[in-house]
């Protein structure tokens, strides 16, 4: 009797994939039942610990809400409230729906077909975009995170650190100054393995600064908290930069004339003078009294001030321009649009200047480098504005201005540089020079980083990313777009969505203006839930969660930690199939095969998945979705290290070198302090658009910040007295887990997670008290939304904040739809391009609203 | 063989059913080799994505190769592949025996070799975040 209770009992290495940070998982399973899930301690990416989304994975593979067999609507109608009548089908009857009509669309336009994702599923999109590719259109939308991209951060990340993303280092900072973000919090890239770094700085000395409207889980952590009114960061550093170049005189200039463009002459047309034989961007060299190319061998030393004659015109270095363009923008001017007091803005600017230390160095590794203790943090908050790229832009140049950017202490772009995995020397990438010395990144997500910039197009997409080659990421502008191409000149339709588990229903703006853009487009979505956004699908296939399905791997440049070791995971399923979930790798296979699309494709995949001899998809073998990731593996990292090997050891590391993770010092790039090229490029979208007839304000193309007010500062009514703002909490992740019950006891917990926090005095002018229900009415949308409010004196008093994605409808979200779980901030922000920074394509997320307390009271 | 032939020998295209396509240009006294041309990714709604065969000298470079199938497709295709600086765009691949190529004024032949296979990807700049 007692050998028949012989139990399995296994602990299987994977990742996590409730939010874009792929923390490794360890999951204790005992009979084929997955029992626990705990932090893999080997991992260097979160070192064991892992946040309440990565423990309650549990509950969403075993959530009796999934869907588990494919279903097919059977109401023609679609509405955000309307049943779409669903009935299950068979794998081969939507298989053969979906591949007739990829088939038509493929043969008559590809371009009609749209692809819609999200981060979380990091494995499954790529793998997609794969598919997309190869099918021939140009269009896709990461929509799962939707207005929550940090579009115009990722824009600079690009230009300035070569990488998708940038974090503090945490070994070495000493002065983080944190415009919003949740680093070190819960949320942001490399979540809790930077929670846990970021700790430790903290008890070594770090000091951390939180500017933002709400002492929310990122300000909470600080050592002081300064309210600022929302989207006038951008105002706070332009004082902080006039203070620092202007009044204070604290500048990196060994930094600015080496890796930066400040010393490049800058003519009165504001374009680079360039030198006559190799139209070379020109310095001033004070020793030999001439101008020459940057890279000429006899320059002696570069100029950053001054002003000369060139060619008998007027020249001056970028710097100088850059300092005299700041000293309008004072800390008086910046009071009453940040409502930060002057005094505060000086302490904080001459803080982080002499923090800065700059002319200090340090050893490591046997190596001397510049050491610049000090890093300004900023994402969707500070720029997802109506003014998001010039407001970027001076956040940005707090770190260049002290020579910070991917130095020892400083700011590091999250794996600008690696020198390869030692025993194959693949994963190798770093950034280079171009023609003018500026940087060109060594790996981008997409086949384009913004710089050099593409071409300007005509409307060849369905989201104006081909006209306005700036935007790195989602665009705020193809919701617009896809209601009305004719209007921007795209000679199609879209006519079928491939929906990779996203809700971008409600990760967007209002719910209504995307339910017009999608509801006449035939929707196939790999679906967990019958979620909001399969209320629009016509067929749904059941998915497997990040817990059941295999990956390529799922780590990507902005998952591995910035500091320490390379990590590289894999995902393999740590269940059998439940039900008849399948993973979407596997099922854009079969469809490969239906739509005899193979040639293609492996060489897609061979080009896209770096697949080298010997273990290149050959076209007249069918590989199983195990045997790519297998040669994907094998190619990377050696024959010994194929799939197999990744199951039972779950991840490979090795250690960062200095020259990796600090490696600036090491380039012979430059980076722009002046945005010489915006100017010429704007120009080129201006005349584009013209000659489309499409109105588009491109005044934001300008080589150098300012600050501008979003449309909601304009607004200014008694009747709309108060801004709405959004922010991320570390126990949802956009829309997509309100329906786990642990998650929704965690968030029950806290009385800000599905609440509406407004501060104190605000409220008690309004009469609303602790957990009244509370009316939130937009002035652009006119639509109202329903909370329970939270006072609080940690919140600025013009502002009311919402956590995620909360306030779900969908009727098969049995624990996310009740009354109490949050709001959908989405229903304040309106669709339009007059809310969108035409450069970077970014949603302005503020808006005006009327706040009082709800007539009813449940 | 020399390398300085002046372009004016014959080139013929062919289409995978064997279809020809009118001459384009010609080439000197070159050798002549065997070219497969595929598109793959964003441009099979302006060219004819099933492998295209072609005969062209081996003094050819790239840029001759691309530039004749330009001359072919037309505007379109141009707009597809190059910048108004005469490179390729940055979502555009090159692959000339399974080997990217890292410029256009490669030559397509090493004198040694009597065909080539050539790859031309046209990535979509499908967006993360």
């Amino acid at each position: 009797m007692a050998a028949n209770l012989a139990q399995e009992d296994r602990w299987i290495p994977t990742t996590c994939g409730v939010c874009y940070s792929v923390c490794a998982l360890q999951v204790h399973r005992v009979n084929g039942t997955v029992v626990k899930i705990e932090g893999n301690p080997d991992s260097a990416t979160n070192r064991g610990r892992l946040c309440p989304r990565g423990v309650s994975g549990i509950m969403t593979l075993y959530d009796p809400n999934r869907v588990n067999v494919p279903l097919k609507r059977t109401n023609p109608e679609k509405g955000l409230n309307t049943d779409p009548g669903w009935v299950q089908i068979t794998w081969e009857e939507a298989l053969d729906t979906i591949a007739a009509r990829l088939s038509k669309i493929r043969r008559e336009d590809p371009r009609k077909l749209l692809l819609t994702g999200t981060v979380t599923t990091q494995d499954e999109v790529p793998f997609a975009k794969i598919f997309a590719m190869t099918f021939g259109t140009p269009n896709g939308w990461n929509s799962g995170a939707g207005n929550h991209c940090g579009t115009a951060e990722h824009l600079f990340g690009a230009l300035l650190h070569a990488s998708w993303s940038k974090l503090p280092d945490p070994d070495h900072c000493r002065y983080l100054l944190n415009f919003g973000t949740g680093t070190g919090s819960g949320s942001y890239y490399c979540v809790t393995g930077m929670a846990q770094r970021i700790a430790e700085a903290r008890v070594r000395g770090m000091k951390h600064v939180a500017i933002d409207p709400f002492l929310g889980p990122g300000a909470e952590k600080a050592d002081e908290w300064i309210p600022i009114r929302p989207g006038t960061d951008g105002a706070f550093a332009l004082a902080m930069l006039n203070v620092l170049l202007n009044e204070l005189s604290i500048y990196d200039g060994d930094y600015l004339k080496h890796h930066t463009n400040a010393p490049y002459l800058i003519g009165d047309d504001g374009l680079y003078i360039r030198d006559a034989k190799q139209q070379l961007p020109l310095i001033w060299d004070p020793v030999d009294a001439g101008e020459k190319p940057f890279s000429d061998p006899t320059i002696k030393d570069f100029a950053l001030e001054g002003e000369y004659r060139v060619n008998g015109l007027r020249a001056r270095p970028a710097f100088t321009i850059l300092r005299e363009h700041l000293k309008p923008f004072t800390p008086e001017w910046a009071e009453p649009i940040t409502t930060v007091p002057a005094a505060t803005i000086r302490r904080i600017a001459n803080e982080f200047g002499q923090e800065a230390r700059i002319g200090s160095t340090i050893v490591l590794e046997g190596k001397v480098l510049p050491y610049r203790p000090v890093a300004v943090m900023y994402f969707k908050g500070a720029q997802g504005h109506k003014n998001a790229l010039l407001s970027s832009m001076a956040l940005e140049l707090l770190t260049e201005v002290v020579g910070a950017s991917n130095v020892p202490g400083g700011l590091l772009g999250m794996n600008s540089c690696s020198l390869g995995y030692p025993e194959t020397g693949q994963l190798k990438w770093t950034p280079k020079a171009d023609r003018d010395g500026l940087m060109v990144t060594g790996r981008w997500p997409n086949p384009s980083p913004p710089y050099p910039p593409r071409e300007v197009k005509g409307a060849e997409t369905i989201d104006l990313r081909g006209m306005i080659p700036t935007c790195p990421g989602s665009s705020g502008a193809l919701p617009v777009v896809m209601a009305d191409p004719e209007r921007f000149k795209v000679p199609y339709k879209i006519e079928m969505n491939l929906h990779v588990g996203s809700n971008y229903v409600m990760t967007f703006a209002n719910p209504k203006a995307i339910e017009e853009a999608f509801r006449n487009v035939f929707q196939v979505s790999f679906a967990l839930f019958l979620d909001e956004s399969t209320y629009l699908s016509d067929i749904v296939l059941p998915a497997a969660s990040y817990l059941e399905r295999l990956s390529h791997t799922a780590d990507w440049i902005s998952s591995n930690s910035p500091v320490g070791e390379w990590c590289y995971h894999v995902r393999q399923p740590v269940v059998g199939q439940i039900a008849e979930r399948r993973s979407a790798c596997d099922v854009l296979l079969e469809l490969v095969e239906r739509l005899g699309m193979r040639e293609e494709f492996y060489n897609f995949v061979n080009l896209m998945l770096e697949v080298k001899a010997p273990y290149t998809l050959e076209t007249d073998s069918r590989y199983s979705w195990e045997e790519i990731v297998d040669r994907r593996y094998k190619s990377l990292f050696g024959a010994e290290r194929g799939l197999e090997w990744f199951k039972e050891h779950g991840l490979v590391k090795w250690p960062k070198k200095a020259e990796e993770v600090y490696w600036k010092p090491f380039s012979h790039t430059r980076v722009p302090l002046y945005f010489e090229w915006f100017k010429p490029l704007g120009e080129k979208v201006r005349a584009m658009s013209e000659k489309l007839g499409i109105e588009l304000d491109t005044s934001a193309f300008q080589p150098l910040p300012e600050w501008r007010p979003c449309l909601s500062y304009k607004e200014n009514s008694r009747d709309h007295s108060l801004y709405a703002i959004y922010y991320k909490i570390p126990m949802q992740t956009f829309s997509g887990t309100y329906n786990n019950p642990w998650l929704d006891e965690v968030s029950k917990i806290d009385r800000f997670a599905y609440g509406v926090a407004i501060n104190t005095e605000t409220a008690r002018q309004r009469g609303i008290r602790e957990g009244d229900w509370i009316e939130i009415k937009s002035s652009p949308t006119g639509n109202t939304i329903r909370g329970q409010a939270a006072l609080t004196e940690g919140i600025h008093p013009e502002v009311v904040a919402i956590a995620g994605c909360g306030g779900h409808w969908s009727k098969y979200l049995s624990v996310a739809n009740q009354d109490g779980k949050g709001l959908c901030f989405e229903w304040l922000m309106p669709v339009g391009l007059d809310n969108v920074d035409i450069p970077s394509l970014t949603q302005d997320q503020c808006v005006r609203v009327t706040v009082s307390k709800a007539r009813a009271q449940p | 063989m020399g390398r300085q032939g002046r372009l004016t020998l014959r080139v013929s295209m062919h289409n995978h059913n064997g279809m020809p396509f009118a001459p384009f240009l010609t080439i000197g006294k070159e050798s002549l080799m065997q070219v497969e041309v595929r598109f793959y990714g964003f441009v099979r709604d302006v060219v004819d994505t099933s492998p295209l065969a072609l005969q062209m000298p081996d003094c050819c470079t790239l840029r001759n190769l691309v530039d004749l199938l330009v001359q072919r497709y037309g505007e379109k295709l141009h707009e597809r592949l190059y910048t108004n600086a005469g490179e390729l765009e940055a979502n555009v691949r090159v692959f000339v025996e399974d080997a990217q190529a890292g410029s256009l004024e490669e030559l397509l032949g090493d004198g040694q070799k009597s065909s080539a296979e050539v790859k031309v990807f046209v990535l979509s700049a499908t967006a993360g975040g």
